[in-house]
Order: structure tokens, then sequence, then C-alpha cells
């Protein structure tokens, strides 16, 4: 043992011996310390106002799980949840189709294209505040434009964010023009990443340009298509800022996400126990929902890729 | 062979710059609404006028818009900063060795990009309050890192990654630890890649609504500052839109220059 370790040249030798320390947790422990401080401190701080009935008064009486169990049968709040699931579900759905169908039109396009990328990003740059009050300025039924345009072709007073049917609907599409760019974006990037090959075998194979976009461009494409799929799902489901910023949950709650339905229970009637219970209830479910997607997509998903 | 092409290009071109159109439409109309003198504004929307900037004048004389230019400034370059500092060291470390609980520590990350902002914002509401970071924005920067520390995290254990390990082994035998092999292996080599992530950050937290509209009152950023006129009715639009525009341009202005950065933060790490 003795004549390895003085065939070891001496630098080598301190490193070997640092390696063992704890030296390494020095350079984590600042981003321990801070998610620590902004995940584990306030879920734990909602847990225990959610065993209260806090009102911001002084009434703190403890109520067990009375929070939780008058969530479950609070038919207003399950109704926020599958507002935001179905308004998650048609932004996405919408932002999927139309960011790969630029991305492939954009990557057949002779000459250069550069100009057109960057104005398709253009909106993503804009803050979800400033998005949502120009959509709306732009769809207001007296004096928006869309409306007036819209009266060019005979259509009179159409208000798509005052009318309950289309409201949801209608904030999906102004995300998907907020965010159909960063889909397009790294689609694009994906897109022009692939083996030319492929595809060159395939036309010597005789397959029509449609064929090689379902059997070849579609399964290349699947880690990117499912990666851009799953951010923008989070971030639908986290939706605030364009509902705040357009109809506030509105017209006749027809768009109250689960969000919009908490900021008004805690920051407009300071039920702060019921709006922590709300929130941890939710976070939990779209965790569990998410985390066995991909456990699913591990297991089976992945292995016909 | 060569028609069926250009009805090929004819066809893409029509469907781009109907893209096109809808995606610039609300900036152009933006412009619009903030060049109309405000006897205008009631009429009904005209293509053609006389632009009259007095709606700039307004919002730019506005001492509260102003204050929320430097409050949204600071905390921006605060939440850059912090991001960076927490996210630089940890995501070398995680690509240089192996780590215990690796694993544990990534799914942690991807949990908290995944928490709905209230859960965090309103329990943040009453520990900021008490330790007098409420409406602060060293207390929104903190905040904000629950989902920029696991994004800076992500882009940067991918630019890191692409780091030959030969050239660290290299810088281990010459004697380098962690701390200099970071800083004189790794970071002249990913510096573009930390600039792309303090730039995909410091967008994000320049146009942040839902954590500032809960943890600030006196001192609102610009994204609150805009959203409070919404209440306003139609004679409030030439104010409302150059107040948006002026919280846009500069983000436009800067993307013109990092443009390639920032291309390159939103492919980062996605399967291509």
């Amino acid at each position: 043992m003795t004549s390895v370790r003085t065939a070891i040249p001496p630098q080598l030798r301190l490193q070997v011996g640092r390696r063992k320390g704890s030296g390494r947790w020095l350079f984590l422990a600042p981003l321990i310390v801070v998610m620590g401080a902004t995940t584990i401190f306030p879920i734990a701080y909602a847990g225990f106002l959610s065993l209260f009935n806090w009102n911001w008064g002084a009434r703190f009486n403890f109520v067990g799980l009375d929070n939780y169990a008058h969530l479950m049968t609070d038919g207003v709040y399950w109704a926020s949840v599958g507002r935001t699931v179905s308004f998650a579900i048609t932004a996405v759905a919408i932002e999927l189709v139309l960011g790969l169908a630029l991305a492939v039109v954009v990557n057949r396009l002779a000459g250069g294209v550069g100009w057109v990328r960057t104005i398709l990003m253009l909106p993503m740059m804009v803050s979800g505040i400033v998005v949502s009050l120009v959509w709306k300025i732009m769809l207001d039924p007296t004096l928006g434009v869309i409306p007036h345009l819209l009266g060019a072709f005979g259509l009179k007073s159409v208000d798509l964010l005052g009318n309950p049917h289309a409201a949801l609907i209608t904030v999906a599409g102004i995300d998907s023009w907020w965010q159909t760019g960063f889909v397009f974006i790294v689609l694009s990037a994906s897109l022009g990443a692939l083996p030319e090959e492929c595809f060159e075998a395939a036309r010597v194979d005789g397959a029509t340009s449609r064929q090689c976009f379902w059997h070849i461009t579609l399964p290349l494409l699947r880690p990117a298509l499912l990666t851009v799929a799953a951010i923008r799902m989070v971030d639908c489901l986290k939706v605030f800022a364009l509902i705040y910023g357009t109809t506030e949950g509105g017209p006749q709650n027809a768009t109250e996400v689960t969000q919009i339905l908490v900021y008004r229970r805690a920051f407009k009637e300071f039920a702060m126990s019921e709006s922590m219970t709300m929130m941890l209830v939710y976070s939990a479910l779209v965790v569990l929902v998410l985390a066995t997607a991909y456990l699913v997509y591990r297991k089976w998903g992945s292995r016909e890729a | 062979m060569k028609r069926k092409y250009l009805i090929g290009q004819t066809a893409r071109w029509i469907a781009i710059v109907l893209a096109l159109v809808v995606t610039v439409f609300p900036f152009y109309w933006l412009f619009v609404l903030s060049t109309r003198s405000s006897a205008d504004a009631l009429d009904s929307p005209q293509l053609f006028y006389v632009p009259d900037f007095s709606s700039f004048a307004t919002v730019w004389t506005n001492s509260d818009f102003i204050s929320a230019v430097l409050m949204s400034a600071a905390t921006t370059a605060l939440t850059v900063t912090l991001a960076l500092g927490i996210a630089v060291p940890a995501a070398f470390i995680l690509v240089r060795h192996r780590v215990r609980r690796r694993i544990g520590l990534i799914g942690w990350l991807l949990v908290a990009y995944l928490l709905p902002d209230f859960l965090v914002a309103i329990p943040m509401y009453a520990i900021l309050q008490s330790v007098g970071l409420y409406d602060n924005a060293l207390g929104l920067a903190i905040v904000y890192q629950v989902f920029m520390a696991p994004l800076a995290m992500w882009l940067l254990l991918s630019f890191f990654a692409e780091v030959p390990t030969e050239i660290a082994e290299a810088a281990t035998i010459d004697g380098c630890g962690d701390g200099a092999t970071l800083a004189h292996v790794y970071l002249p080599l990913v510096m573009p890649g930390v600039a792309t992530t303090a730039i995909i950050i410091g967008m994000l937290a320049w146009n942040e609504v839902t954590v500032a509209l809960a943890l600030t009152i006196r001192h609102p950023t610009l994204p609150i500052v805009v959203s409070s006129f919404k209440g306003y009715a139609s004679i409030a639009w030439g104010q409302t839109a150059a107040a948006s525009l002026l919280v846009t341009v500069p983000v436009f202005l800067f993307a013109m220059f990092a443009q390639r950065q920032i291309v390159a933060g939103l492919t980062a790490g996605i399967g291509k």
C-alpha cells in the first residue's frame, strides 16, 4: 500500500484526500438553503394554517382537518380545478399544433428566414399582464378593434370575453398567441437537428412528404414535443396573469381557474386558512398527476421510440 | 416538379404572412392606441390619424411609474444575481461529481417549479412581513427563486454538461480544487451559457405578475402598475397602451442584441 501511495504525484494525492471531504456540499448549500426557504418553509406554514380557521382576525381556532373535509364537497373549488385543466388542455393543444405547423413550414421555406423567427418570438417576451390588457382592449365589445373588423363581415356585437360559453376558450386562444412562439422555437431547433439521411432514405424508397412527416418527423420529434408539452402544461396549470388581466374569473365564474379563486378568497375575502387548503390540495394533485404521467411514460411510452 | 415547388412555396408564404400579421397586430394596435389623442379615444377604431405622443408623457411623468421602473430594475438585478449565485456552483458540482441524492435534489427542483405561485406567495406574505422584506425588491427576488433557481439549474446543467470531462480532469491533475476548476476552467468556457441563463431569468423577473401582486403594496413593480390601469374605462386606453409599450420595449431592445442567447436558452436541455 505504501509503495503505491508514494507512486502517486503529490498534487494528485492531495486531491484524493480532499475528495473525501465535505467541500462539495458548500457548493450545494446556497441552493439547498434558498430552496428550503422558498419551498419547505411556505408549504409547512400553509399546512399549519390549513388546520385553523384564520381570517387575519383574532380567531385562530384549531379545526383539525375540517378545512379539508369541507373542500372535498366544495363545488366552487372543484369547478375551478376542472376549468384550469380544460384551459390548460385547450391552450397546450392549440400551441402544439400551431407551433409544430409553423416549425415545419418555416423549415421548408427557401431563403433566409431569421427575421421570421425573430418576429414569431416577440409575443413570449411580453409580460402576461400586457398581453391580457391588449387583448382585452382589442376584444372590447363596443370600442374594440376586433368586433369592429368583424362588423365588416356582418357580425354584430361579438363579445368573446363577455360570453360565458366563449370566455375560457378565448383566454386559451390569447395564451396561444402569447406562447406558440416558444413551442415554435424549440421544435424548429429540433427539426433543424434531425438527421437528413432518414429523409433521403425514405425519399429513395418513394415516400411522399406527408408519409415522411407522420412516420419520420413526428417520431423523431417526440422527445422535444413531450418536453415542450410538459413545460407548457405546467405553466398553464399555474395560469393567473392572463385571466386576472382580462376577465378576473367572470363572466359568471366562467374563467375562474384555481389560482384566481384562491386570490379572491385570500386577498379579497381574507379566508387565509381555506385558501391555503385549496392551494395545498391543488399542488398535491398537480404533482401527483404529472409524476404519474412521467412514470407511465418512462415505463411504457419510451419503449417504442 | 418546379411548378409544384412554386405552389408549395407560395402556400407556405401565405401561411407565414398570416401568422406574422396575427403576431404583430396587437403590437401595432398598442402603438395606435397610445398615439391617438384622448379626444379620438372614444371614437370607433380608425386606421389613419395624426399621432399624438402625450399619453407617453403622461405615463412617464407619473411618479408611481418612475418608482416602479426603479423597483422592477432592482428586483430583476437581484433575482438574476441570486439565481446565478446559487445555481452556478450547484450545477457545476452536479455535473462534475457523482453527488449522493442527486436524483432527490433534481426531483425537489422539479416539484418546486410545479408549485402554483400562491402556495408560496401567501405564506411568504406573512413571513416576509415579519422579517421586514415585504414590499421590497430583495424579498421578491428571494421568493422568485422558487421557480427561477430550478430554471437556472435546468439551463446551466445542460450548458455545463457540454464542457468535455477531459479538460476538468486535466485541471484536477494539475492540482485545481473544485473552486479553481469552476473559476478558471468552467466559467470561461460556459460564459455564453451563463449569459443566456441570466437573460432568460431577467426577462421572466421583469415580466412577473402573480408573486409581485401578492407581495408588494406601496412599491409595486412595472407589471403591477400596468395592471392597475385595467379598472379604468376606455378613456384611459391611451395611457394603458403607452404604459404597456414602455414595459415591453426595453425587453425587445434587449432581445434584438441577445436573440441568439435567448434561442439557446429556450432550446437548452430539450431533446433535439
